[in-house]
């Protein structure tokens, strides 16, 4: 397992170095000048000398490359044009916000989707399956930023229940937020057990449980979910980059403080710096979520395991 | 049982007719309900002219943020325009920016998974490990990173997205050429001397179409999602233009005084979104013998 592990851990080697090339390249890959862009045109004359010297932009392409990189590995990204710290820093003070609204709302997200795919699927066309298919189909068909603005609406403007933005700590604050991020994903994992389960069901191993003469509800959730259970291991790996995107809309829309929002913030302000860190930080999240994911799938289905060694 | 029969699935690609086929469309109630509610929006866009009686884009402040009536259908905006015709309009946009990235997208990852799919060796090598890099990015991500630099416009938005949705169409296209790359009448057809192009186009791409069909209407659905989020941040179509995306955007401030104004963009979002939704989900069932049951 040790080996495994080590392995697939070596392979994100050249993918987060392949990531670090676009996003060092998307900066330099606007036409016109990168601390010109930064500053805006009317910068005085030797702020803008200070930031091209400090961004090192007289250096040939590669070199700046490997400068940006050899720092990077240091976690030391620059400097925010806008507020002048540390961009690790910015990073670091709000990352914290947006991991406790990724967790709650992949949590939420679990609890209705797996009892839900797996109640449609040992009812399929009943008329729960059907509710639960339109819900589904609904949830991933709709706009999170509307969605958001909905819940506004419903229950801060007209019912008064929740606050409508902010993080003030009490868990008011967390509802409306958590929804709104946690549906799509609520949706997705609902059309993956449900699909999976009635492969599942179908089985030749469950008909000889059913034969054996075990009760319903343990051929169910001990003989189907567990097998069922796979490909939805990786669908909520892979709902944590839809809710990575979902969080920078979520909170833009909820004044949330995470790093959703200090992207779009950095991004309006073209605070490069600070653009660049946050998605070389989302990036370097997504790939070590997945990598648990894949590890976590191993050790759920011993046929992979044995295929490394 | 049907579930014996796993193992042969990409073997049983291209056995049925054309005809079989669209009957087994057809036949899907998902895919009906979708393709013709589809229809109607696509007409509705081609039509917007002679259905939305009021100009999108002519103010009169003097009837700001009136609520549904017989005039204005779905009332009026902040600047007293009828939200019924910028909707109807918005369709253009929406449907326009969709098919513009996913034919980007199509264009270039098909190529991508073509190529590595039927050639094998360094250059799937390269192809691939360049998807892997791209999936590493969740694709809305990408998009707004790539928005970001490029500057905030609709082309933009439809370059973006056109490129974060590439590797999920390379990765779709390279394991269709895959399944079929095998089979004997490739193998016949390279026997009996034809060109890697000719068989490329007469026999793999045919072949590899129904997985890329349904791809493709799944990720026309996801891309005008993510082309209606990136101008909600502001990044994609600007004011005054009657994109979805962005109308909610400049509404927001008013959800206290009238919230039609929030409500109907969305929805026209998600209805949209929801029939391309039915109709890969149909199409899928249908075209794809996994999904088969």
């Amino acid at each position: 397992m040790a080996q495994f592990v080590l392995k697939r851990f070596l392979m994100l080697v050249p993918v987060v170095l392949g990531v670090s090339v676009i996003v060092f390249g998307l900066l330099y890959l606007t036409p016109g000048d990168p601390a010109l862009l930064m500053l805006g045109e009317h910068a005085p004359q030797e702020q803008y000398l200070a930031l091209r010297e400090k961004l090192g932009l007289d250096l040939p392409v590669h070199i700046q490359y490997f400068r940006w990189l050899g720092r990077a590995v240091q976690l030391d990204l620059g400097d925010s044009i806008r507020s002048s710290r540390p961009v690790i820093e910015e990073i670091a003070s709000r990352l914290p916000g947006t991991a406790e609204l990724a967790f709650l709302a992949v949590l939420l997200a679990t609890l209705i989707g797996i009892p839900a795919g797996v109640i449609s699927a040992t009812r399929p066309n009943s008329w729960l399956d059907n509710i639960f298919t339109v819900l589904a189909l609904g949830g991933v068909s709709m706009p999170v930023f509307w969605q958001g603005l909905m819940l506004i609406i419903i229950f801060s403007v007209y019912l008064g229940w929740l606050p409508p933005s902010g993080r003030l700590g009490s868990w008011e604050y967390f509802v409306l937020p958590v929804i709104t991020l946690g549906t799509s994903a609520a949706a997705s994992i609902t059309r993956m057990t449900r699909a999976t389960m009635l492969e599942a069901i179908h089985e030749d191993y469950v008909r000889t449980a059913r034969a054996k003469g075990l009760n319903e509800r343990r051929v169910i959730y001990r003989h189907a979910l567990r097998n069922a259970l796979l490909p939805v291991v990786t669908v909520i790996g892979l709902e944590f980059g839809n809710l990575m995107a979902g969080a920078v809309i979520t909170e833009t829309i909820f004044a949330w403080p995470g790093i959703g929002r200090l992207a779009v913030d950095a991004i309006r302000t073209r605070d490069y710096p600070v653009v660049q860190g946050v998605v070389m930080t989302f990036a370097v999240s997504y790939v070590l979520i997945n990598l648990i994911v894949d590890l976590l799938y191993a050790y759920l289905d011993p046929r992979l395991r044995v295929r490394y060694h | 049982m049907a579930s014996t029969l796993a193992p042969q699935r990409g073997a049983g690609v291209g056995v049925d007719t054309r005809g079989q086929i669209l009957r087994r469309v057809l036949r899907n109630r998902k895919a009906v309900a979708g393709a013709i509610l589809l229809a109607i929006i696509v007409l509705a866009a081609i039509f917007a002219d002679y259905i939305a009686v009021h100009d999108p884009y002519t103010q009169n402040l003097r009837n700001r943020l009136q609520p549904p009536s017989g005039e204005h259908w779905l009332g009026t905006d902040q600047f007293g325009r009828d939200m019924f015709s910028r909707i109807v309009h918005g369709a253009r946009i929406s449907l326009r920016v969709g098919f513009i990235s996913i034919g980007i997208a199509l264009l270039a990852g098909g190529m991508m998974g073509l190529l590595a799919g039927y050639y094998g060796g360094w250059l799937e090598t390269i192809f691939m490990r360049l998807v892997d890099i791209m999936l590493a990015l969740p694709g809305f991500l990408l998009a707004l990173a790539i928005v970001s630099t490029l500057g905030p416009s609709l082309t933009n938005v439809m370059v973006a997205v056109g490129i974060a949705y590439t590797p999920g169409f390379a990765r779709v296209m390279r394991s269709a050429v895959l399944s079929v790359r095998q089979l004997d009448y490739v193998t016949a057809a390279q026997a009996a001397g034809a060109s890697d192009l000719r068989i490329m186009v007469r026999h793999v791409v045919p072949n590899a179409l129904n997985p890329l069909i349904v791809h493709a209407t799944l990720a026309l659905a996801g891309s005008i999602l993510s082309a209606a989020g990136l101008s909600f941040l502001g990044m994609g179509a600007q004011p005054p233009t009657p994109e979805w995306g962005s109308m909610l955007n400049s509404a927001r401030s008013f959800i206290r005084a009238a919230h039609h104004v929030v409500t109907y963009p969305g929805l026209a979002i998600m209805i949209t979104v929801l029939c391309l939704n039915l109709l890969g989900d149909g199409l899928r069932d249908a075209l794809d013998p996994r999904w088969n049951r």
